[in-house]
């Protein structure tokens, strides 16, 4: 489970990031977190993974404090960020490897990465390539296998679809989805409205710095989400101009 | 997790097309730098055999030593031909020598040039970018979003990455060492070895500083651009500017005379002491020997203090720089260096006090029934003094520093 409480973040040059923010996010659960850049929603992920100290308010990860105990409460949760690079001169499987150990699975065999490498949708002749021949989707995949690997309760994913072509993202989701039955939470961050419409249980939009509102996928279904997102930019637009 | 940290950095760099480059540079200049200084030690051997002095030559000469392949430092000037002249004057007879001129316009490429410059240069940008690569790349997050310690990350890029630079110099040092040394029969003894094994621990220090330079450089580097930039910066000023500069400020400081004045002072000696001489209708108990003697050494000595001055004051600006530092403790290991010259020049005079009083031919030599020089150069004992300990004290530092300012430096790093 993921929590803010009155999370706020104020940089050293007196913007504000985010202001209390407050959010649960249960298990067996997909949080959408929309908005345009620099809304906070990136300033959120890295205060769950202690990147950044917030200047006021608490985020909990299974009822961890990050500030407090970071070390131990990074054991429940795996991230997923916008663009996974990995190590070029590392094939698939040692990168798995790696991480895999980093995140505290020290006795998996290769067998074992092979098999989460076909979960997501890997070709098996990619296995065992160099990571620097990969495309970016394939190289998304392998990001979101080595947060499966560490199998955390809670995933966090920084814009993981951007960039990517429909179908790739279109199975990226589809992974979230299982993972959601497995009884993970998540909370994603990104642009696109339309896959969050696809899979969010829940929505919310962040404007400067504030989380402005929620909707429960029954209530974004029947208000028509699209609308309501471009009403919030629209009139971020004309505040700016 | 260091463990794993190590294994990381090693498998990511030696399978890098940067460390391909870096292996072959390192490969071919070290060894090409022990083919030539071999042959050239052979050459100069071979110049000392016909050179040698035989009994009742009043000149002092002594042999290459086999270290100046990798260290050749003032070896040439030790090695020169000294002959005592009438009035005890000592002369360099380098038109004897079989020295290679071209070595006075660019530098001796032995193997502590290859070190001070091409391996520094590789340690330096080798580890400039180990921080700020990961951090653009973004593994820096994905490492940190585990519960991972700083310390232990830090620790492990360190080892791994001072491995990795370590394993093509200690590899082409061996082959080089097999192949040119050992193969070309040069007459190195076992305690030789000794010499040599930490000849290559004191690289290995000096290498460790400029790698952990390069690491701290990187840590506080917001980019793998600036960083290369600022590291450059860096080993320009440690590597040519601060060892270039002691010796110019010294000069400021004390005024040396030159070398032409010196021998205009000697020349008036001499000429005032034959004017004595025509004027005592060519006696031969009138000639001034002793006088000359006294008035020549008189100018050695003001001269030599001068210089010992100088050299003293350089060698203390100097050693800011590790490079200076690594080139005194290694020729001074190697003896070509400083301490190894005023024992030999204090062994010439020696030979000087021996011989000058003997009489001269027509042609100013000594003639006499006298000992030959000889001369051996300084045991390995010899080398661990205070001089020493403060030269590898300042390698150490250049070591520490940088790991502790870097290990704060990265506690707070902000690896978004």
């Amino acid at each position: 489970m993921l929590q803010a409480i009155d999370l706020t973040k104020r940089y050293e040059d007196q913007q504000l990031a985010l202001d209390a923010l407050n959010l649960e996010i249960k298990e067996g659960e997909i949080f959408f977190l929309l908005g345009a850049n620099g809304a906070g929603k990136t300033t959120t992920i890295n205060l769950f993974l202690n990147f950044i100290e917030p200047t006021g308010g608490r985020a909990l990860i299974n009822g961890i404090d990050v500030t407090k105990e970071p070390l131990e409460s990074k054991k429940y949760v795996s991230y997923v960020s916008e663009n996974v690079m990995l190590y070029g001169n590392f094939t698939a499987r040692q990168n798995l490897d790696f991480f895999a150990k980093l995140g505290g699975k020290t006795n998996l065999t290769r067998d074992d990465y092979y098999m989460r490498m076909r979960e997501v949708g890997l070709q098996e002749e990619a296995f065992e390539k160099k990571l620097k021949t990969f495309s970016k989707g394939m190289r998304q995949k392998v990001g979101l296998t080595i947060a499966i690997i560490k199998d955390a309760p809670n995933i966090l994913l920084d814009e993981p679809t951007a960039g990517l072509d429909p179908k790739a993202a279109a199975e990226l989701l589809q992974i979230l989805v299982n993972l959601k039955r497995q009884g993970k939470s998540i909370l994603m961050c990104t642009h696109d409205i339309f896959r969050a419409k696809n899979i969010a249980d829940r929505v919310g939009i962040m404007k400067e710095g504030r989380l402005v509102m929620v909707r429960t996928r029954e209530e974004f279904m029947e208000d028509d989400l699209e609308k309501i997102y471009m009403n919030y930019m629209q009139e971020m637009v004309i505040e700016k101009v | 997790m260091i463990k794993l940290f190590i294994k990381k950095e090693l498998l990511e760099n030696i399978f890098s097309f940067k460390f391909l480059i870096m292996f072959l540079l390192m490969f071919f200049s070290l060894n090409t730098a022990i083919f030539i200084m071999t042959k050239d030690y052979k050459a100069r051997l071979q110049n000392y055999d016909i050179l040698k002095p035989s009994k009742n030559e009043a000149f002092a000469i002594t042999y290459p030593t086999p270290f100046s392949i990798f260290a050749h430092g003032l070896d040439d000037n030790i090695c020169n031909l000294y002959q005592i002249t009438f009035g005890g004057q000592i002369e360099t007879g380098s038109q004897k020598q079989a020295i290679n001129k071209i070595y006075n316009f660019f530098n001796t490429p032995d193997l502590l040039y290859i070190i001070n410059i091409i391996l520094s240069f590789c340690a330096i940008l080798f580890a400039s970018d180990l921080i700020t690569r990961e951090k653009e790349q973004g593994t820096l997050k994905l490492i940190f979003s585990n519960g991972i310690k700083r310390p232990a990350f830090s620790l492990g890029k360190w080892i791994g990455g001072y491995i990795t630079l370590i394993i093509p110099i200690v590899l082409s040092v061996l082959f080089g060492l097999i192949f040119f040394i050992i193969l070309a029969k040069i007459p190195f003894q076992f305690s030789d070895f000794i010499r040599l094994l930490i000849f290559l621990f004191f690289v290995l220090v000096y290498l460790a500083g400029f790698f952990s330079l390069g690491l701290f450089i990187s840590i506080v580097s917001r980019s793998s651009a600036f960083s290369m930039f600022f590291s450059l910066i860096v080993w320009v000023s440690l590597v040519f500017i601060i060892p270039r500069s002691g010796n110019l400020v010294a000069k400021q400081f004390i005024n040396i005379p030159s070398v032409q004045t010196i021998e205009i002072k000697r020349s008036q000696i001499f000429i005032k002491a034959i004017f004595e001489y025509i004027n005592s209708h060519y006696e031969k108990s009138k000639i001034p020997q002793g006088i000359i003697n006294q008035q020549n050494d008189k100018i050695r000595e003001d001269y030599l203090n001068k210089l010992n001055a100088v050299e003293s004051i350089a060698r203390k600006i100097t050693s800011i720089s590790p490079a200076s530092d690594l080139t005194f403790l290694c020729t001074d290991l190697c003896n070509t260096g400083f301490r190894e010259e005023q024992r030999f020049k204090t062994f010439v005079i020696m030979f000087k006090e021996q011989v000058k009083n003997f009489d001269s031919d027509s042609d100013g030599n000594l003639v006499g029934d006298f000992t030959p020089f000889s001369y051996a150069r300084s045991p390995l004992s010899d080398f661990f003094n205070l001089a020493m300990m403060l030269h590898f004290s300042i390698l150490i530092m250049y070591i520490l520093i940088p790991v502790i300012l870097g290990y704060y430096a990265f506690l707070k790093f902000d690896v978004r």
